[in-house]
């Protein structure tokens, strides 16, 4: 099967979208997992925003009926007066593609990318959610959603015991664009650590923003401030060009999306995913493993690098040659992974659907593959499975890959 | 927004109910939101839409009996849905009134009884789940695997409504239809009883693999019903063992000008005679292309290159050699009748490979699960399909043929029709009876306007082509029973009189059959 669902490539304006909602054929196939791969009961439903809400207007065959009632001339429901349900059906997409990843590929459709454009138009009709209102001031405030002051993004190197060059003052071959997680967020922090360490011992010429790095644009674009993304998007081009580099490599799975795919065709270097750099570094004997972790993990695709970036098999290889790691799968992995729950905006708007996906998720991790860890590549899916597992009395334990491939060359 | 209007339907009627049914079944679980409304207003088939007035989403056969008994104290009409997905307005609720969502909460495999092979399943379980469920409980070391009868449908698809709606051509025709393998139901009948049927009618019997219990069987009356006598809440449905070995063949014509139909239709009717295939099926060009699973593969030059009249032929036994003996008398027959067998493995690399749509392991135990693909055309899939004795398929399939030419146009002018699924395909008699099923497919675009009347016109005059020449239809969509039901005499009669019985205020599903005095 071609998983290539177009995901938040070319999202357009929702009138666009009109014939599209005509010819879902509401056959319900998008809001599981590829029908095909089904062997339980229990791990079918893949729509966190259904899952929680039941409701067909929070799957996707319902959200197209409302785009279809939306652009219908006249209207075929009053859109100055969408209810707040109606709002929250909208918000509540976490904008994972497994509905567009199943529809593409059989009816040519598009619907998470229409759901971005709802999004887009709810919010030029309603403004911005309340929640998400601080996030992008703070955007526009300090180039990051967490309210942090600029300079202090840099802060983490102080805990290295090697500098890292300032890559806007010189030239290097790899630029590591951290993303506002790994600069702002204490748990985030061990990744962008990890990284740096793993890239300096393999010896790789890199370097760091620093106070000059600015927010990808991604939380701007998954909430709906699709005009301040462009804004964004278009500033962070004409820096990153300038920069003389030839790979940018980033740990973030949301800022790996929005530089390969919204801003695809755009950049004069190749942008890549640590655990795509990891698997080539282990492929060339750069680095090695002394340590052995005694683990049993799982992996959890972020829908950000997974559905979105179709890599699927680096993070496994790089789990695979991971002394003393026991790695066994969970039933939704790959094209078919469940989403964290809290993309799209939903960890800050629905913090709590955001917080029972997550849980169920794990309750998948443990019941499945008897994991003690569950690993992934992208911050949001750890803070948030890192939150629900807190909450939780049977120790399991959410890290990032690169903690333990760092823990692993110790 | 209604097209008619019950009694019932107002405000301040309809405000009251919604409090009560949030009594009931709990406050999340009811909504009156215009958006959530019109989210079950529509399919995707030419049927006109229209809004519900309240949607409930309920947990249980109780919480279906208080949503039952709410809606007769208010007199307004309630509507049942699982998964949606149908070809023809069955879940469009025509008098507004209460949808009641059957998929997103009773969505339960209930239990798999070893001992007596069956499965028993709620409204929202869909045929993918069914499909894995029985075969994650029977996985055993033999190398024989068992399935549920599949109707020809997708893996989201609602199985239990599939059975009570007649899902078309199942995987198991060997073993008959959907409905024959029903064993028990419970049901909620119109003045919120329950009814059970089949042996679970006598308390604590267990699952008996029958179905029927004492007296004359009532159950038959419920099938088809389309939601008019109540709402299925709970089936028990057998289950078979599969073959060990199954071998796909694949047959086309030596000279396709040559009475294609007459030379299709004699081999179907030998095989199945003398009951060598587990399954025959006469598919064409654009169907076969539409179903490759290989997204890489050119539907449309495939669609070219197999031609109007691909003959898919399963057999299969517990050896090599009885599978062996089997397909050499299949050939042999094929071969009487003007057909020539296609290489499998050349098949297979056109194809996009059989592997992973399951014919080589068995299109019947497979397609019900797989057949997403098919959905994988331009436009919508709009689907009719009777049971003519096979000698009158040719005529009727020739007649189509010619409201195609006439009415079938697709949006895109270099979409030709030999690339689409427009157009017939037959399956196997049911055993050792001289009839098929013939099934006409065709495809539109239901976002373009023109297209939309073309269809209606197409379903409107394939309605007629059938009952011209005699032929069932196959079940009850669009105005199918309107003009079929008066046509059944004595037993439309009685089917009005127990609707009165059973229904006087037409609240269950008003209007999707033509059976009450005030039918729009």
């Amino acid at each position: 099967m071609d998983y290539n669902a177009k995901l938040a490539r070319n999202v357009k304006p929702l009138m666009e979208y009109r014939n599209d909602a005509w010819k879902c054929v509401r056959c319900g196939l998008c809001r599981m997992v590829d029908a095909q791969t089904i062997e339980d009961q229990k791990y079918v439903d893949n729509c966190p925003a259904g899952i929680m809400n039941k409701f067909e207007l929070f799957y996707s065959a319902g959200k197209q009926e409302l785009i279809r009632c939306i652009t219908a001339d006249p209207p075929e429901i009053d859109v100055n007066d969408l209810s707040d349900e109606t709002l929250k059906a909208i918000f509540t997409c976490t904008g994972c593609g497994n509905c567009q990843v199943i529809c593409n590929e059989m009816k040519g459709l598009e619907p998470t990318n229409a759901f971005q454009a709802l999004k887009a138009w709810a919010i030029e009709k309603y403004g911005l959610k309340k929640e998400h209102h601080n996030l992008i001031q703070s955007i526009l405030n300090y180039d990051n959603p967490w309210m942090a002051p600029r300079s202090t993004r840099r802060r983490w190197v102080k805990k290295l015991d090697f500098d890292i060059k300032d890559a806007s003052k010189e030239k290097v071959d790899v630029l590591y664009f951290l993303g506002c997680n790994a600069s702002y967020v204490p748990e985030i922090n061990l990744t962008a650590l990890a990284t740096a360490k793993v890239m300096h011992s393999a010896g790789v010429n890199f370097g760091i923003l620093g106070q000059k790095e600015r927010c990808c644009g991604s939380t701007a674009f998954r909430v709906g401030a699709v005009d301040m993304f462009e804004e964004y998007m278009e500033e962070n081009i004409k820096q990153l060009n300038s920069l003389g580099i030839k790979t940018m490599v980033t740990a973030c799975a949301g800022c790996h999306s929005t530089f390969a795919h919204n801003y695809a065709g755009r950049l004069d270097f190749e942008v890549v995913h640590i655990v795509e750099y990891l698997e080539r570094m282990i492929a060339d004997g750069q680095i090695k493993f002394k340590n052995d972790l005694n683990l049993k993990v799982t992996y959890h695709d972020p829908c950000h690098i997974g559905r979105y970036g179709e890599i699927y098999d680096a993070p496994r290889r790089v789990l695979e040659a991971l002394p003393g790691v026991q790695f066994k799968e969970m039933k939704r992995v790959r094209e078919n992974s469940l989403c964290c729950g809290s993309g799209g905006g939903v960890k800050s708007a629905y913090g709590d659907m955001a917080l029972t996906i997550a849980d169920q998720r794990l309750d998948e991790a443990r019941e499945i593959a008897d994991a003690d860890v569950v690993v992934s590549c992208c911050p949001f899916c750890e803070i948030n499975l890192g939150e629900a597992a807190k909450a939780r009395d049977d120790g399991i334990k959410v890290l990032d890959l690169l903690e333990l491939v760092d823990e692993a060359m110790k | 927004m209604g097209i008619v209007s019950n009694p019932g339907i107002n405000p301040e009627n309809i405000e009251a109910v919604v409090e009560k049914l949030k009594n009931a079944i709990g406050d999340k679980w009811v909504s009156n939101d215009p958006a959530v409304l019109a989210s079950y207003s529509r399919d995707f088939t030419i049927s006109p839409g229209n809004w519900p007035n309240i949607v409930a989403l309920p947990g249980s056969t109780e919480d279906v009996q208080k949503i039952i008994k709410i809606a007769n104290q208010h007199l307004v009409p309630v509507v049942p849905m699982s998964s949606g997905f149908n070809h023809g307005g069955m879940c469009i609720p025509r008098r507004g009134g209460i949808m009641v969502d059957l998929l997103k909460r009773m969505d339960k495999v209930i239990d798999v009884d070893e001992e007596s092979m069956t499965i028993t399943i709620q409204p929202g379980v869909r045929n993918a789940v069914t499909y894995a469920e029985v075969n994650r409980r029977f996985a055993d070391d033999s190398g024989r695997k068992l399935t549920a009868c599949l109707p020809l449908t997708m893996g989201s698809a609602s199985t239990l409504s599939n059975y009570v709606a007649r899902g078309g051509g199942a995987t198991l025709l060997r073993h008959g239809n959907t409905p024959e393998s029903i064993v028990n139901m419970t049901w909620v009948l119109p003045d919120g009883e329950v009814l059970k049927t089949g042996p679970s009618a006598i308390p604590n019997v267990g699952v008996i693999p029958q179905p029927f219990g004492l007296g004359p069987d009532i159950a038959g009356m419920l099938i088809n019903a389309s939601g008019i006598f109540g709402m299925c809440t709970e089936m028990t449905i057998k289950i078979f063992p599969e073959p060990k070995i199954e071998e796909l063949m694949v047959f086309d014509l030596e000279d396709p000008e040559d009475n294609a139909f007459e030379h299709v239709i004699e081999f179907v009717y030998r095989v199945c005679r003398e009951d060598i295939c587990e399954m025959v099926y006469k598919a064409h060009g654009g169907t076969m292309a539409n179903a490759s699973p290989d997204p890489e593969v050119d539907r449309e030059d495939l669609a070219e290159s197999m031609g109007e009249h691909i003959l898919l032929a399963v057999v299969a036994g517990d050896s090599e050699e009885e599978v062996e003996i089997k397909a050499e008398r299949v050939e042999e027959i094929a071969v009487e009748c003007g057909l020539y067998k296609v290489l499998i493995e050349m098949f297979a690399e056109a194809f996009g490979g059989v592997e992973k749509l399951g014919f080589a392991r068995g299109m019947r135990t497979r397609i019900g699960t797989d057949l997403g693909r098919v959905m994988g055309g331009k436009g919508s899939f709009q689907w009719m399909a009777c049971c003519p004795k096979l000698e009158k398929i040719p005529a009727i399939a020739r007649e189509y043929d010619q409201l195609l030419e006439k009415y079938w146009k697709p949006t895109d002018p270099n979409y030709p029709r030999k690339r689409t699924m427009a157009g017939t395909a037959i399956q196997g008699p049911f055993q050792f009876g001289r009839m098929g099923t013939l099934e006409y497919d065709f495809w539109w675009d239901p976002g373009n306007v023109e297209n939309v009347k073309r269809a209606t016109q197409m379903i409107r005059k394939g309605v007629e082509l059938d009952l011209k020449h005699r032929a069932p239809l196959w079940r009850n969509m669009y105005d199918h029973g309107e003009k079929h039901v008066p046509m059944l005499g004595t037993y439309f009669k009685l089917l009005k009189k127990t609707k009165k019985e059973f229904d006087p205020d037409n609240l269950m599903h008003p209007d999707i059959i033509p059976c009450t005095d005030d039918y729009i």
